[in-house]
């Protein structure tokens, strides 16, 4: 009995050597499974008319209407993102493409992958026109 | 007597240096940090696939000495922790006149390979060529394979096909059919659709939710902005036209978007597919033998 | 002769001695560095040890010094897997015991709770009369802490002792805690008051606000013959606002709560001095 439990132990090896593939240390535990839910994820923003706007927004609306918003980054970021990359009519166009995929009414997201915070991953740099900058995320892996 | 006496007490002195001597001998053999104890407990670590831990031990034998079989478990050990770069640079190490270096010649492609480091693949490929020991069609399996990752012009397609075992051709002839003729669309066609009538381009990129969704947005707010204006509330007709406006375009301009975004999908599967295709034929390439034994 | 074969076997002897003195210093060696928490290379030299050791007689200690390591790495499937190798040659029942309280203390920290409460059910029955009950009770109490049931760990404590550190503490958070459903309901019926009830008031304020403009806007639409905008207005716009108002009500709810919880692990993890998984 020993020598069974031993081979399937010694053979399930193969499933956690990987844990030493790289080198690591002692970790502080952390007890609470809230820890990492806080992180909210900001982006650097140089106009400063817009980032007026974007507060402005969140405070105002996409506060207060529920966790309406399916994608990441969020409508407003979106917005932010996109016009500080490209210019205002471009970065525009951009946003209401994204709004109109907001508001999908049939609620078809086959096309998005998922990323690692749930939400479907939709980056600015896929709707810039430009085929190379296009990253396509495989469904199955989450992005981060 | 007292010779005899003597004589054995030459005798004992003697075994007495002897065992103390294979004494000596033995402690060293027992020092488990020895060279050979450690090549000994580096193998079972590497068989047990804990392979950080082996190239410490490997290392740590060939500051002393060197050993190709190490350095080529080395290696090894890199390319099987997905450190193909790092697995490269160490299957060059290995010189000319070593057993294992032709079988590392094939590695080093592997690890390319693996990287994705295609257009170095393929310089790398035209030289090994040369080297009349390697088994040359392996090789340019693995080249044709990998110029289907590639954005390059492919040759003829009975030469592309001809290298591969009779069992991969017509897998391999339906990748070449592929991406010869990959089936994209065109961006531009979704947004003269769009244009015409909007939503419609959305649908033509295989996003139909949001191709409806935009066709009633943008029709929506033209009939309230009609409607306004028939009714003689300039502003609001304003207001409702401008965001009318606004659908239609963005409507055009994510036409175009969501065709580039569809073809980097389909472009995506098939890459998917031909890598796992390649990597199940353990990319063409002899794989090495007696690392665990 | 004779003499001459004596000597050769306390020789030999003396062979075995050094191999035996060799892995002892290499169990020094190995436990130094687990002393010093560099548990990756403690484990490399514990390896190494039970690689050149012969016999059995080290790998209990071996393995479980191994799982021991990975555990203060945050692997826990590697713990969880080294300290069942070690459960396997575990001599007596007191070791074995020691195993499986660190098995069941890994998996509370994994997280795999359900797995960690079996596993302390199926050890009440399987070490009858000689495991200290009150260990099962603490380790379940804490199963049920890092799974955030606070109301089910002071529970436990409880029957550990009236006036236990941690039931206290459970009983605290439990009292500091909001009700999620009353926050929702309430502001299912009047917008606004949810978020008032967590302290959000400002956001409160402005909930009502929307959902009173917009209603308005709604209700004037249909009034004054204009269909088209009364149902644009009331589905786009108050309806996500309504629907919103709740929802957020709800958010801040379960916040607010993981906050109080987060404060009390700080606790816990800080100021506790008890064992702890």
């Amino acid at each position: 009995m020993k020598v069974i439990t031993l081979i399937i132990l010694i053979t399930s090896n193969f499933i956690y050597s990987q844990s030493d593939w790289e080198r690591w240390g002692k970790v502080d535990i952390c007890y609470s499974p809230y820890s990492h839910s806080i992180n909210e994820h900001t982006i650097e923003m140089e106009a400063s008319v817009l980032t007026v706007l974007k507060d402005g927004y969140s405070f105002f609306i996409s506060d207060l209407d529920g966790d309406n918003c399916p994608f990441y980054p969020t409508c407003s970021s979106f917005f932010v993102e996109s016009v500080s990359e490209t210019n205002i009519l471009k970065g525009t166009l951009m946003f209401a493409d994204r709004f109109t995929r907001d508001s999908n009414l049939f609620k078809t997201r086959k096309h998005y992958a998922t990323h690692i915070s749930g939400k479907l991953y939709d980056p600015i740099k896929n709707y810039l026109l430009i085929d190379s900058t296009i990253i396509y995320s495989s469904r199955e892996e989450l992005a981060k | 007597m007292i010779t005899y006496r003597l004589i054995q007490i030459t005798y004992l002195f003697l075994l007495e240096i002897i065992f103390a001597s294979t004494n000596l001998v033995a402690q060293t053999n027992n020092d488990i940090f020895s060279t050979q104890n450690r090549i000994a407990f580096g193998n079972n670590l590497f068989c047990e696939r804990d392979y950080l831990r082996a190239i410490d031990e490997f290392k740590f034998v060939l500051k002393s000495e060197w050993n190709d079989s190490l350095q080529f478990k080395i290696a090894t050990s890199y390319l099987r922790m997905s450190d193909y770069n790092q697995a490269y640079k160490e299957y060059q190490k290995i010189c000319k006149n070593s057993l294992l270096y032709e079988q590392s010649q094939y590695e080093k492609l592997r690890s390319l390979f693996k990287s994705e480091n295609y257009s170095f693949l393929n310089n790398q490929v035209d030289k090994q060529i040369l080297n009349s020991k390697l088994n040359s069609l392996q090789i340019l399996r693995l080249r044709n394979s990998a110029l289907l990752l590639e954005d390059k012009t492919l040759p003829e397609k009975n030469d592309f096909v001809s290298v591969y075992v009779e069992n991969d051709k017509t897998k391999m002839s339906e990748f070449y059919n592929w991406k010869s003729k990959p089936p994209f669309k065109s961006p531009t066609t979704a947004a003269i659709m769009s244009a015409l009538i909007p939503g419609s381009g959305k649908i033509y990129a295989d996003e139909i939710g949001d191709g409806i969704t935009a066709f009633l947005l943008t029709g929506l707010f033209t009939y309230l902005s009609v409607d306004k204006f028939n009714n003689n509330h300039n502003a609001s007709g304003w207001l409702y036209a401008s965001l009318a406006a606004f659908f239609y375009a963005g409507n055009v301009y994510g036409s175009a978007t969501a065709v580039q975004n569809y073809n980097a999908g389909i472009k995506f599967n098939f890459d998917s597919k031909v890598k796992l295709f390649i990597n199940d034929r353990n990319q063409f390439l002899p794989t090495p033998k007696h690392l665990c034994n | 002769m004779k003499k001459a074969f004596y000597i050769s076997i306390i020789l030999f002897s003396w062979i075995g001695f050094t191999k035996a003195q060799d892995l002892k210093l290499q169990k020094h060696y190995a436990d130094s560095l687990f002393q010093s928490e560099q548990f990756f290379d403690a484990i490399t030299e514990y390896k190494r040890l039970m690689f050149f050791s012969n016999s059995d007689e080290n790998n209990y200690d071996t393995n479980f010094r191994i799982a021991l390591c990975y555990k203060a790495g945050g692997k826990y499937n590697a713990a969880i897997k080294h300290f069942n190798i070690a459960k396997v040659y575990s001599i007596n029942t007191q070791d074995s015991i020691a195993t499986e309280l660190q098995i069941i203390r890994t998996n509370i920290l994994r997280r795999t709770i359900p797995e960690a409460l079996l596993l302390l059910n199926n050890m009440d029955g399987a070490y009858k009369n000689k495991i200290d009950s009150s260990k099962i009770i603490y380790w379940r109490g804490w199963a049920y802490l890092m799974a955030d049931d606070w109301e089910l760990a002071s529970e436990e404590f409880q029957k550990l002792n009236k006036f236990h550190p941690i039931k206290t503490l459970a009983d605290s958070v439990n009292a500091k805690k909001y009700s999620v459903v009353f926050a929702k309901v309430a502001s299912f019926i009047i917008p606004g008051s949810g978020q008032f009830y967590t302290g959000n008031y400002l956001s409160g304020i402005m909930s009502l606000g929307w959902n009173l403009m917009f209603g308005y806007l709604t209700i004037n639409a249909f009034l004054t013959d204009r269909a088209v905008e009364g149902i644009l207005i009331g589905s786009l716009l108050w309806t996500r606002f309504y629907k919103g108002n709740f929802q957020n009500a709800e958010k801040f709810a379960v916040e607010r709560n993981k906050k109080i919880s987060n404060k009390a692990y700080e606790f816990l993890s800080k100021k506790y001095v008890g064992e702890k998984p």
